[in-house]
């Protein structure tokens, strides 16, 4: 015997077994993978000589049609019958379909039992029936009969020692379509000697009270044909009501071929006629005399539902009334009804399936959920079923789904659901379908390791067999590998976080260029299977007393932009994020402006900046920071010929500024955008300063300087250059004839070894070389040069003269984690042939004809912390070595000359203000910009009182953003962009310049796909999906919160993948229902307002504790 | 012997242990017996209810208001069947409240907060045996404890004896309280 589960056959398969138990039978059973395969196996036993049964569901035997309708035909050798339970109702099925009509359409003779009794005498018969004809035979219960309990009488086992023996019989086997038609011919003889046998047949009999009917001179008002279960329902009600000697009744359990000769003399006998039967009016139709007939076909019966006794008494006085043969007095008895709503079905508590449904609806509120036929169709009740078909039917619905948007240009996410067993029923074609032609959707196996709705039948992945025998273990993982799935993830959706993120992941997968069905295996047990639970986690809700609309308000959701590290860290005051949001959003305009609004030189600044940002990046804390410095370089050089934002009209006032550097420009440029009139006085020949002659070409082109500082002088800033201030102009002129001035002179007083030798020919010092190789004068130096010093100045003057084919080593008295210089700048001159000496320091300079000769170093060892939290050094005696060399270049700092200012810093008068290497703060040219903005706003308020600031894109809470803010789900591990560079050899061959910037294409990819946006709203969407309560309503300026529809939830902030959404967590129950509405356990139950957990129920899985996006449900350690 | 009960519940109150065992007492007796189980499409927590007819009966179905006893082993499953009742049947309900609908239908409640009373005896999950004990003692139903006691006692595995005999116990002797 085989069978596939579904209610309400799933019994008979056991039942077989427990006899084969308990009478020591040698019966074969199995469960197969689904009915066509199950009614296969059985049929070859019986062509092989044994009798053999197949037992499904109704359903089932849509998917077994196939070979029933051929096998009718090729007929069989030992007994073979079909059963096939139906379901009026219906209760568990998705079709009130009637069995018999395969009598009609298949030719298949069908037995139709009214008890369990019966149905196991007709069994028999069936066995009987089929092997003296040679055809299968069906016999049909109806779920009453499935699930009733009955006392019956058995009678010994017959045993049928029959051994396989297949005669070979091409022209019926394997009959070809002329051979079918000669096997149909043969049927139809069958079915002419059958329809006489079941006329005759016990089982159709005519009845009136209880007895035998007899033939009689008077006709009666009313007969009833009935089959199935209702003849019961019948005869006990016809009894209750005291009109069973009225009313007889013919009993058909035959149903075809129909025995006509047995209803036409009945029907003959009674002037009308009622047929009552289940599912469908399979009697009714084959009765030829019409007009005497009530049934379905006329209304008389509802065409749909169970004909419980309450139905079939409801009919019956309708009739009974109309023909007189009931008084009209007789009213229906009445219960007492008490109102209670019906308990819609439900996962069970700790269900596994409610663990994976959760998790797929928060990773896609918006997808489309095609589910199959299981348990988990009840993930309807947490919104993440959207359509049930039959059996596998969910992948193929998947697939065609996404075709159809495909060819309109559209992807929707789709993600299907279909439980383990059913997978292996029909699931397998459809995948490979998928796969084979191309579609892409979230496929996910709920792999509970049963068959559980129907009551735990193993599936082909156990390695049990329904005996307890042996079988073999079929891999769910194998099969979907071998289907062609490239994307396979197994996940037990307990960890409901990491089943959101794997969902999203697949997702990505199925968007992939090189995309596909993507597949996860959600493997948990069924929760019926493990009695008790491995971890036990008590829960309970935090009860609180309800907040007052005054909290109310405080509670609700805020869409408020928080600060990012990057700006954080930016010393410049850039708004990172917001520049590069707009880069995300590819609007290279707003870009520009975005960065334009705080300083000046995107393009230098991209190019020469120690990024800070990209350090204090969250994304560095996931893969690799954002490549900021890139992307600021990207905005910079591709859009550094649009048109700056209008600036403000001119207020006359003029303001000087002394000191052509970042600073000083810097300054200029927002005091120009804020209407001054600005006057910059350069010293050197050039405004730009240490830009200009400090900074190699090779890390700043000089061009590129220069057009940053065109845009500034665009503005009608005025430059004076080579105009000292002390020596061409005093300060106190500059007083006279400003409002303000501003001093951001620098640092270029060259600090000094002071030791012996230090003016000798051939020492030099760093920022003196640089500054020639800028102006592009020639210096006479080569051979052997050392360099001392550890900062930025001596790395870049390192490597200007291995371009100008000296070679050099670098001389730092400390270690290499104490190098001033950026790492990235030592690494490179590392690579390009620079090298460095740590640990030593020079003692003397050794002349040789008033040139250097040599130096002698002494070597030193690390002592202790000294006062600026930096290890001191000190030398180790007699440690002391000479080392021959050409040059010297001595690169050890500078500090700012003061000389022109007659007094300190701090004694400076008023509307005299100072930005720059005057301040104490690093070195650094974000630095400088940052104080530059910050002077000239300084200034503007000093001039003009509390005026409002120049606006910027972003208003920000101070409140920063970190990487625990952050949904990682959201966001695949991607590295960023590999920055393109000129080769080694051609570096070290001139002063091209080394890095090369990316593509603006690669720069706006990096911004869209890798910057999280850090606690700023980018409009994604993904609050208003996702809120239970559609409360969030987009609007022109960004979202809207219904306050009338939120219900403070807080699952918006919970979602919002970077923290955008600011609303604090009450840690109690705010009676909101999210939890019942979409987690939806049986052991959360609302009390009064608040959730409450049924301890009767909870099986303690802890799962609630993860879904309260208010913190509420917590675990109860006492 | 005619005698039409309606056991009601939901999935894992053993509303079908409670039922098999009056099908077993029945039958051990010589009565026919016969009656249906319905239960909804999940395991747990979802409604189960038991027909069963003990005599001679054609169908395994007890219509609306014809049933003599109704067991609700949940309180809003008990109350959703009472219309199951006939005039003069009585219902034996699971409910840590009273309830309404005593007078109207001319049934009788019997209310027994079976809940509490396993809970008390270390045996949450026996609510059923607690409520069948109960019923015995209401001499509505015309087998004796002991009768009942020992088909319990047949059907239940060894090592939980003890305990299920002692939440029918429990039950029956609660009538005093």
């Amino acid at each position: 015997m085989a069978s596939y589960p579904g209610t309400p056959a799933s019994e008979i398969l056991p039942g077989v077994l427990k006899f084969r138990e308990e009478e020591g039978l040698d019966v074969y059973v199995e469960w197969s993978i689904n009915e066509k395969v199950a009614f296969e196996i059985a049929l070859a036993a019986s062509y092989a000589g044994k009798r053999a049964a197949v037992a499904m569901k109704q359903v089932g035997l849509n998917v077994a049609s196939d070979p029933l309708m051929s096998s009718i035909y090729t007929g069989v050798k030992g007994g073979f019958v079909i059963i096939s339970a139906d379901d009026p109702g219906p209760y568990s099925s998705q079709t009130e379909q009637d069995s018999r009509f395969w009598g009609l359409l298949a030719k298949v003779p069908v037995l139709d039992p009214s008890s369990p009794q019966e149905a196991k005498e007709m069994a028999k018969y069936a066995f009987e029936l089929s092997e003296r004809f040679e055809i299968p035979v069906l016999l049909r219960p109806t779920l009453r009969i499935c699930h009733a309990r009955q006392t019956i009488k058995f009678d010994p086992p017959r045993r049928e020692d029959r051994t396989a023996a297949f005669e070979k019989n091409p022209h019926r086997w394997a009959a070809t379509p002329r051979y079918r038609y000669t096997l149909h011919r043969d049927l139809s003889r069958k079915l002419a000697a059958i329809k006489k046998e079941y006329e005759t047949s016990r089982f159709n009999f005519s009845i009136l009270a209880g007895a035998p009917l007899r033939p009689s001179s008077k006709p009666f008002p009313l007969g009833i044909i009935a089959g199935g279960i209702v003849y019961g329902t019948l005869r006990d009600l016809l009894e209750d009501m005291g009109i069973d000697a009225e009313i007889p009744i013919l009993r058909i359990g035959t149903s075809c071929p129909f025995p006509e000769e047995v209803v036409r003399p009945f029907v003959s006998f009674c002037h009308h006629i009622l047929v009552l039967e289940e599912p469908d009016a399979v009697l009714e139709l084959q009765l030829r005399e019409r007009e005497k007939v009530r049934g379905r076909l006329d209304g008389t019966v509802p065409k749909e539902g169970e004909l419980t006794p309450e139905v079939v008494e409801r009919i019956l006085k309708q009739v009974g009334r109309e023909l007189g043969i009931i008084s009209e007095a007789e009213g229906e008895s009445l219960g007492v009804e008490a109102e209670i709503p019906l308990r819609r079905p439900t996962l069970c508590s700790g269900c596994p399936h409610r663990a994976a449904f959760y998790a797929i609806r928060r990773a896609f509120p918006q997808a489309i959920f095609p589910s199959d036929i299981g348990c988990y169709t009840l993930g309807l009740n947490l919104g993440a079923v959207d359509i049930i078909l039959d059996m596998g039917a969910a992948i193929n619905i998947a697939s065609g789904l996404y075709q159809a948007y495909r060819q309109d240009g559209q992807r929707v996410p789709i993600v299907a659901t279909i439980g383990d067993s059913t997978f292996f029923h029909a699931g397998i074609p459809a995948l490979v379908n998928a796969v084979h032609n191309r579609a892409r959707f979230v496929l996910v196996i709920l792999d509970n390791s049963t068959t559980a709705m129907t009551g735990m039948q193993p599936t082909p992945a156990s390695n049990q067999a329904v005996d307890r025998g042996q079988a073999e273990a079929v891999s769910i993982e194998d099969l979907v590998r071998g289907c062609g799935i490239e994307y396979l993830r197994i996940i037990d959706p307990y960890d409901i976080p990491e089943m959101i993120s794997v969902v999203r992941e697949a997702q990505r997968h199925t968007e992939e260029e090189r995309g596909g069905v993507a597949v996860i295996i959600s493997r948990h047990p069924c929760i019926q299977l493990i009695r008790e639970m491995p971890v036990e986690k008590r829960v309970k809700v935090v009860i609180q007393p309800p907040p007052s609309s005054i909290e109310k308000e405080i509670l609700k959701p805020l869409y408020q932009d928080r600060t990012p590290p990057c700006n954080e860290a930016c010393p410049a005051g850039t708004d990172v994020e917001a520049f590069l949001s707009f880069l995300a959003q590819g609007n290279l305009e707003e870009a520009v402006q975005e960065i334009l609004k705080r300083h000046p030189f995107p393009s230098v600044c991209g190019r020469v900046c120690f990024h800070p940002c990209e350090e204090a990046c969250n994304r560095g804390q996931w893969d690799q920071p954002v490549a900021i410095a890139a992307l600021e370089r990207a905005i910079g050089d591709e859009g550094g010929r649009i048109a700056l934002e209008k600036k403000r009209r001119g207020n006359g006032i003029q303001v000087a500024v002394v000191g052509g550097g970042p600073a000083g420009l810097t300054c200029a440029y927002n005091l120009a955008l804020l209407g001054y009139k600005v006057h910059v006085f350069e010293a050197q020949p050039e405004v730009g300063g240490m830009l200009r002659y400090g900074i190699p070409p090779y890390r700043l082109p000089k061009d590129v300087l220069r057009r940053e500082i065109d845009r500034i002088k665009s503005l009608g800033v005025m430059i004076s250059t080579g105009v000292r201030v002390g020596m061409n102009i005093s300060l106190e002129e500059l007083k006279r004839n400003f409002k303000a001035v501003f001093l951001a002179t620098g640092a270029h007083k060259r600090k000094k070894l002071r030791i012996p030798g230090e003016d000798l020919e051939g020492v030099y010092q760093g920022l003196d070389i640089l500054q020639a190789i800028n102006m592009g004068k020639e210096i006479e130096i080569k051979g052997r040069i050392g360099v001392i010093g550890g900062g930025n100045t001596a790395i870049d003057v390192a490597r200007c003269l291995l371009r100008m084919g000296c070679s050099t080593t670098i001389f730092y008295r400390r270690t290499e984690e104490e190098m001033p210089a950026y790492h990235q700048e030592v690494q490179e001159a590392l690579a390009e042939g620079v090298k460095i000496e740590y640990l030593v320091s020079p003692v003397r300079i050794l002349e040789e004809g008033g040139r250097i000769r040599a130096v002698e170093l002494v070597k030193m060892r690390r002592a202790d912390m000294g006062d600026d939290g930096r290890r001191e050094v000190s030398p180790i005696d007699g440690s002391q070595f000479t080392m021959e060399l050409e040059g010297v270049v001595v690169a050890i700092g500078e500090e700012p000359d003061l000389s022109f200012l007659n007094c300190e810093l701090d004694e400076l008068k008023k509307g005299i203000f100072i930005g720059g290497d005057l301040l104490p703060q690093p070195r650094t040219v974000a630095h400088a910009l940052g104080s530059g903005r910050r002077g000239a706003l300084a200034i503007h308020k000093y001039l003009q009182g509390d005026v409002d600031m120049p606006s910027t894109q972003k208003i920000r809470v101070l409140q920063k953003v970190s990487i625990e803010d952050i949904d990682l789900s959201w966001f695949p591990q991607q590295n960023r962009p590999s920055l393109p560079r000129i080769s080694k050899k051609r570096a070290a061959r001139g002063f091209v310049e080394v890095q090369r910037g990316i593509s603006l294409m690669q720069a706006q990819k990096e911004a869209a796909e890798r910057c999280f946006h850090c606690g700023s709203c980018t409009k994604c969407d993904y609050c208003l999906i996702s809120c239970p309560e559609e409360a969030i309503v987009r609007g022109e300026e960004g979202y809207r919160i219904d306050l009338d529809k939120c219900t403070l939830c807080r699952l918006c902030a919970e979602v919002c993948p970077r923290g955008a959404i600011s609303m604090p967590m009450v840690e109690g129950c705010v009676g909101c229902g999210y939890c019942l509405k979409l987690f939806e356990c049986p052991s959360l139950i609302m009390s009064d307002t608040k959730a409450e957990v049924d301890e009767s129920t909870c099986i303690q899985c802890g799962l609630c504790v993860y879904v309260c996006p208010q913190g509420a449900i917590k675990e109860n350690k006492s | 012997m005619k005698l039409k009960i309606i056991f009601a519940g939901v999935g894992g109150q053993g509303v079908l242990f409670a039922t098999r065992i009056f099908y077993e007492l029945a039958h051990s007796k010589g009565e026919l017996v016969y009656g249906s189980e319905t239960h909804g499409m999940s395991q747990r927590g979802g409604s189960v209810v038991s027909h069963l007819k003990i005599g001679h009966y054609h169908s395994p179905l007890v219509g609306k208001a014809t049933a003599d006893i109704l067991f609700g082993f949940q309180k809003e499953e008990g109350l959703r069947n009472l219309s199951m009742l006939r005039k003069g049947g009585a219902a034996i309900i699971n409910s840590p409240e009273q309830l309404p609908y005593q007078e109207e239908g001319e049934i009788t409640l019997y209310i027994l907060d079976a809940d509490e009373l396993a809970r008390r005896i270390g045996n949450p999950l026996a609510v059923n045996l607690v409520l069948i004990g109960y019923g015995i003692s209401t001499d509505r139903i015309p087998f004796s404890y002991e009768e009942v006691r020992e088909i319990t006692s047949r059907l239940t595995p060894s090592h939980l004896q003890e305990a299920n005999l002692r939440a029918l116990e429990v039950g029956f002797s609660s009538a005093g309280h």
